[in-house]
């Protein structure tokens, strides 16, 4: 398997390739950084256009290989009704109350996963609309949760959401807590969010154990795996590549890496791509 | 009539005990014993949408992934994102309760604190949280 120094992971990572136009796009598996572009043989285009994820490449390339997919055009602006504030809606929990057999099953089954599943290598989703290589599909994210304990930084990624056009609705936590209390309420009334953006470093509950709880509440509502993104100063390291993997579709973006808020910008916007499909509108 | 459940998230070597913790008898609470903090999370959220909260949920710290004073925190702020009452806490932890966990107690509400003996073995640990348990629900019943 190839690998790479990442300069945004800060360490060698796992390489992803995905076919764009006339280019082969090599990225990191881990944050979505782009790491190399060559132009794509006749080989590579029949190898990815057949879906040879696992196969080695034959020059001594890439173990994993996405696929690449268009994104799903949504449909033109339309109104929508406002959904309610999901830190104010009504609870009602999914499902009834079970017996207690099936409450002993349920839980055994929760308690006996050793590991949850790790991410899978995402689908890569064509990132050539950014640079207006394509006339470019747009999806945008219904609910977004922005987890930061700085207002600043809050106001930041709220605004680079916002003018690029991500989001319609961004949900704005302090903390680890806030965020739990208003997944819960929302994942129990069926209104959970498109993604999580989570700050790592934060008082009371940290991102990481936010995630964890998060999914814990996933698991034990029964309800799909959100999406979520770290948005840390500090390096991806060994260990947090691990909570990574045992966490499920979440990736993670340095803030520490690009200087300017444009570049930053443009990071997010390359990384929500791949984690949900997002894109500019 | 449901079975009534006490979560017991440690890695001290007590789960073994956790089936006779609190006696044999017919009606006793069944102790539920997890590994780490998300697990006891995920343990009580089944729990509650199941409409069968734990009756008491006790916790050591440190823990992996989600530490003991993260999965009381989390438990919180979930009870309140679903409207529910707070569940009883009991810390059952090797080190003496210092003024960080005195202030986490005193703002989770309806959570004590109680020093295991570490240097003692598991059995003699797990019995005497098997006695601390039965005192505190035996307090929660007379509420």
């Amino acid at each position: 398997m190839e690998r790479k120094y990442c300069p945004s992971c800060g360490m060698d990572v796992d390489l992803e390739r995905s076919l764009e136009g006339s280019y082969v796009m090599t990225s990191c598996a881990l944050c979505g950084l782009g790491l190399g572009v060559k132009f794509a043989s006749a080989d590579d285009v029949r190898r990815m256009q057949r879906g040879e994820a696992d196969a080695p490449a034959p020059r001594g390339g890439l173990a994993r290989v996405g696929v690449v997919q268009k994104a799903q055009a949504i449909q033109p602006a339309v109104e929508r009704p406002t959904p309610p504030d999901p830190r104010s809606a009504s609870v009602e929990l999914p499902g009834t109350a079970a017996a207690g057999a099936s409450v002993e099953q349920s839980l055994e089954r929760a308690l006996d996963s050793a590991e949850l599943p790790g991410a899978s290598a995402e689908e890569m989703l064509e990132r050539a609309a950014r640079s207006g290589e394509m006339g470019g599909p747009v999806a945008q994210m219904e609910r977004v949760y922005l987890v930061e304990d700085s207002a600043f930084l809050r106001q930041v990624t709220r605004d680079l959401l916002t003018d690029k056009g991500l989001a319609r609705e961004i949900v704005e936590c302090a903390d680890g807590v806030e965020m739990v209390e208003a997944f819960a309420r929302a994942a129990a009334a069926g209104q959970k969010p498109d993604l999580v953006i989570l700050d790592v470093r934060m008082p009371e509950l940290d991102g990481q154990q936010a995630a964890f709880a998060l999914r814990a509440i996933e698991t034990g509502l029964g309800v799909k795996r959100t999406p979520i993104l770290f948005f840390s100063s500090m390096l991806c390291d060994e260990h947090f590549k691990g909570v990574l993997r045992t966490l499920g579709n979440a990736r993670y973006i340095r803030k520490a890496e690009e200087g300017d808020v444009e570049k930053l910008g443009q990071r997010v916007v390359s990384v929500l791509e791949r984690l949900v499909g997002a894109r500019p509108s | 009539m449901a079975t009534a459940r006490i979560l017991l998230a440690e890695e001290a070597g007590l789960a073994p005990f956790a089936p006779t913790l609190l006696g044999d008898a017919a009606d006793a609470p069944k102790v539920v014993p997890v590994q780490d903090g998300a697990r006891c999370l995920t343990a009580f959220t089944k729990l509650v949408k199941a409409r069968q909260p734990p009756l008491l949920v006790v916790l050591d710290d440190p823990l992996p992934r989600v530490t003991g004073r993260g999965t009381a925190t989390a438990m919180r702020a979930i009870e309140r994102g679903l409207g529910l009452k707070p569940t009883p806490v009991l810390f059952y932890t090797a080190e003496a309760a210092d003024e960080s966990l005195k202030a986490l107690l005193s703002k989770l509400g309806r959570a004590v604190h109680l020093q295991r003996p570490a240097d003692e073995p598991p059995a003699e640990q797990a019995r005497r949280l098997g006695v601390a348990v039965g005192r505190l629900l035996a307090q929660l019943r007379g509420k």
